[in-house]
């Protein structure tokens, strides 16, 4: 049999129980990592724990106590955490006048803390063992105008949180890179208001002429957890199919 | 094998980083092409390709531009395809900038900028067809304007500008288009290192992760992520592969 890609490693994935997080542990387990599948919903992570070499942990990612007793346990359970990416969040197409203070907080507590909180509570069980990739989902939203108001400047605190960690643990040999999504096809954007008519404007307007899938993000993702990339840290890996290099 | 069967032609491969990425690919099933102007370093590469798969081997100086079709309509014809580009050579000689002259330009484009867009341009009819990819390389020399550098800044930057732009227009076409910027430990390193340890220490101590990069491993691999499939959705980007040290936005 070959040998993985992220063969013996011990992987942490948030939002693990759909979508594009799903989709990264069910590629992370087959490229014989073991995987946490970190999730808030309890029901989703019954399903998770039939998986094979996965293992499904509640978790809040807004509650730094929680990240606490997560990383804690995944490091007394196997000695070692080599592999996180903080792909948990929400999104919001709420228009601008419209949002108050309490969105405001619950957009950057999940997006922007629970992001942070995954690297302060992680990064320091990688740093013991010298080795490790943190993988922050940012978006192209952060990049580039294009709506999405208080979710945008979520990302954007995501994009400038990886490089700071980036100089911050890249003397302990922990990696920390972004990974920059366009429009994926995922439960989540389906949920958009955005037309069809829409839709077919971005396909067109996208050099590549289709829309993102999952496995897109979750072999970008792979690429960066891997040994393959133990020399990037603090990059940007946009995976939007051309859209913004227009 | 993620590029098992895969077609390849890397530019600049007898040494260094570019012998580091024919080899990586090699090593993940593609047969590879070894374009270099020194025949001795081409051919210990050659070697080495294929103990994992096949090699051709193009002694050649791609500065002459009648070399480039020449050497596309070879590599289709012993392997009846053309999957990935890898255009890696590049010659230059550092200088401050007000003794920068149009020669230092010349070598500097000649030998980097010119032939990159040569062979694009002559590779483009295959890679359509095979719905291929193109790794160009640029580097932060470029990026963040190094002094002494202006000519190899210039022609990098002026890579990164018909990157984008062949990124945009090919992808309708199924052609990813994608630039590394390196940074790696090479035989021209390993020199500089035993001439100026101390410069040498100052400039490790800049790099966030502590280490320069190894061209097979480190470069190598990243241009096999960029040559797989794992990558069909990027394209016109700027992956920087230098330990931390550039963060562009």
């Amino acid at each position: 049999m070959k040998i993985g890609r992220l063969d013996k490693k011990i992987a942490i994935v948030t939002g693990g129980a759909s979508g594009i997080g799903e989709q990264m542990v069910d590629l992370f387990s087959k490229e014989g990592a073991t995987v946490i599948a970190a999730d808030i919903n309890k029901e989703a992570l019954e399903k998770v724990n039939q998986k094979e070499n996965v293992i499904g942990m509640k978790l809040n990612v807004a509650s730094d106590e929680d990240w606490a007793a997560l990383a804690k346990e995944v490091y007394q359970r196997f000695g070692k955490i080599d592999v996180l990416v903080n792909n948990a969040g929400i999104s919001s197409e709420k228009p601008y006048a419209d949002i108050n203070l309490d969105d405001w907080q619950k957009m950057l507590s999940i997006n922007g803390f629970g992001s942070f909180a995954g690297i302060k509570h992680v990064a320091s069980y990688m740093a013991k063992e010298k080795k490790g990739s943190i993988v922050n989902i940012s978006s192209y939203t952060a990049q580039i105008g294009q709506g999405f108001n208080h979710y945008s400047a979520s990302k954007g605190a995501v994009r400038a949180l990886s490089k700071a960690a980036a100089t911050t643990f890249g003397k302990s040999c922990v990696r920390v890179n972004a990974l920059f999504p366009g429009i994926i096809e995922t439960p989540m954007t389906k949920g958009l208001s955005t037309s069809k008519e829409l839709v077919g404007q971005l396909i067109q307007a996208t050099p590549l002429q289709r829309l993102g899938q999952p496995e897109d993000i979750a072999n970008a993702a792979l690429f960066l957890a891997s040994d393959d990339s133990s020399y990037i840290t603090g990059a940007e890996l946009v995976i939007d199919g051309g859209f913004s290099a227009q | 094998m993620r590029l098992k069967g895969k077609v390849g032609i890397v530019t600049g491969s007898g040494s260094g980083i570019g012998r580091g990425i024919a080899l990586a690919m090699a090593k993940e099933g593609a047969n590879i092409a070894i374009v270099d102007i020194n025949e001795e370093k081409a051919k210990s590469t050659l070697q080495e390709i294929n103990q994992y798969t096949e090699g051709m081997l193009f002694i050649k100086d791609i500065s002459k531009k009648e070399y480039i079709e020449e050497i596309i309509s070879e590599v289709v014809g012993k392997f009846g395809k053309l999957d990935i580009l890898v255009n890696n050579a590049h010659a230059s000689k550092q200088a401050l900038f007000k003794e920068t002259t149009m020669e230092l330009f010349d070598l500097s484009f000649n030998t980097g900028f010119y032939p990159t867009f040569y062979f694009m341009k002559a590779a483009y009819p295959e890679l359509k067809k095979s719905k291929g990819k193109v790794i160009n390389f640029a580097s932060g020399a470029g990026i963040s304007g190094q002094p002494t550098q202006a000519s190899y800044a210039a022609a990098k930057e002026a890579i990164r500008g018909i990157t984008r732009v062949a990124a945009n227009e090919w992808g309708p076409e199924g052609i990813n288009v994608n630039i590394i910027a390196p940074i790696a430990l090479t035989e021209g390193v390993k020199q500089w290192r035993q001439s100026a340890s101390e410069l040498y220490e100052q400039m490790i101590n800049n790099i966030p992760l502590r280490r320069l990069g190894d061209p097979e491993q480190d470069i190598g691999r990243t241009a096999v992520f960029l040559a797989s499939d794992d990558s069909d959705y990027i394209t016109g980007q700027t992956i920087m592969v230098d330990g931390g040290s550039i963060k562009i936005y």
